[in-house]
């Protein structure tokens, strides 16, 4: 029996669907905040997930809890391979930027279901890439309605800044999905890791730094991109799409302004934000 | 490398030159660089054959800065470059 899965991701229409049989349970019930709006009836799929049972006989999975650093997505002619990197023969499945579609192996019905989540959010990234969007490591809090965007490597103070900040003005503590609509940029919540799935207009990003003294420092837009990228969720080894995401950046760092901030562990910065 | 080698840039590297300042992008790498404005009047300046001495007189004017510092500077910025594979020699 085929069995079809409609969701929604950040407004995005998705389709999951098995030929083969019913789907894994963990698929089919996906965390409620995936399918929290109730679906128009035209829905028209944007993205295509594809759910395709390999033989698990000769399996032999590692036992871990399904982190985004233990998958490697390779290039392969315009088609990417999502693998595992413990053991690259593994494949998890296989992502079709162009078309919008993408495979996901299920090896038994419990073997890799760590990866499903993993594999979603890499393979939306991909998607979104076509267009120049991207998933960004960051975390983001909303103030009179619009969004403040804090993203810089571990360690920098993302999370360390969104603790200062009610639950209710984060919008998330790790991922952010910035995208372009009629000529202003958005921050979203992903759903896989947020307590709060507002869309809000973004109003600035800031780099933050741990430091002794508060000191908030404007960017160039290439200082700003050469900051932003190296964040990027997976950022997917092709030209095109580096080309995609650069020509959105360009736009987006004229628009908004960045900044880097020199801050040290107390609420200061809040004022200044 | 000397002043007299010819150099051409990586086709493969996206880049972007925004308000005299260059970001360069190493796909296979995932890394992202960004150039001052000297590095990325050097690399604006790097065409399909593109020979290292004529970098330097072209960014001693543009920049109005002696040859022989510039010559030993644009030299070892170029050959970074290639180390890189953002350049190549042709």
């Amino acid at each position: 029996m085929a069995e079809v899965l409609k969701i929604k991701i950040a407004g995005k229409s998705i389709l999951l669907k098995s030929e083969q049989g019913d789907l894994p349970g963990y698929i089919r019930n996906l965390p409620a905040d995936f399918q929290k709006k109730a679906l128009p009836k035209s829905f028209k799929r944007k993205f295509e997930y594809l759910v395709l049972f390999q033989d698990a006989s000769q399996m032999r999975f590692p036992k871990d809890n399904g982190l985004d650093s233990a998958i490697e997505i390779k290039n392969n002619s315009g088609r990417f391979d999502v693998l595992l990197k413990s053991k690259p023969e593994i494949k998890l499945g296989r992502i079709y930027p162009d078309k919008g579609k993408a495979d996901f192996f299920v090896y038994g019905e419990q073997l890799n279901k760590n990866y499903f989540i993993p594999f979603l959010r890499n393979s939306f990234q991909f998607f979104i890439a076509q267009a120049g969007e991207f998933i960004l490591h960051a975390s983001a809090i909303v103030k009179n309605g619009e969004g403040t965007v804090f993203t810089g490597p571990s360690g920098a103070g993302k999370t360390t800044i969104s603790n200062f900040y009610s639950k209710e003005s984060v919008l998330s503590d790790e991922f952010i999905y910035l995208r372009k609509i009629k000529g202003e940029y958005f921050i979203s919540a992903m759903p896989w890791r947020s307590q709060n799935l507002k869309t809000c207009r973004l109003a600035k990003i800031i780099f933050p730094k741990k430091s002794k003294e508060l000191k908030i420092i404007k960017e160039s837009p290439v200082a700003a991109i050469c900051k932003i990228m190296p964040n990027i969720l997976h950022m997917p080894k092709s030209f095109k799409i580096s080309e995609n995401i650069l020509s959105f950046l360009i736009e987006a760092t004229k628009k908004v302004p960045c900044y880097t901030m020199r801050f040290p562990k107390n609420d200061k910065f809040m004022e200044e934000i | 490398m000397d002043k007299n080698s010819y150099v051409s840039k990586n086709k493969k590297i996206p880049y972007r030159i925004i308000e005299g300042e260059a970001v360069l992008v190493d796909v296979d790498r995932g890394e992202v660089i960004h150039l001052n404005s000297v590095g990325a009047g050097i690399w604006d300046f790097i065409g399909e054959k593109t020979k290292i001495g004529d970098i330097a007189n072209h960014i001693c004017e543009k920049f109005d800065i002696e040859n022989d510092a510039a010559a030993i500077d644009v030299l070892e910025f170029v050959s970074s470059l290639n180390e890189k594979g953002f350049v190549k020699i042709v």
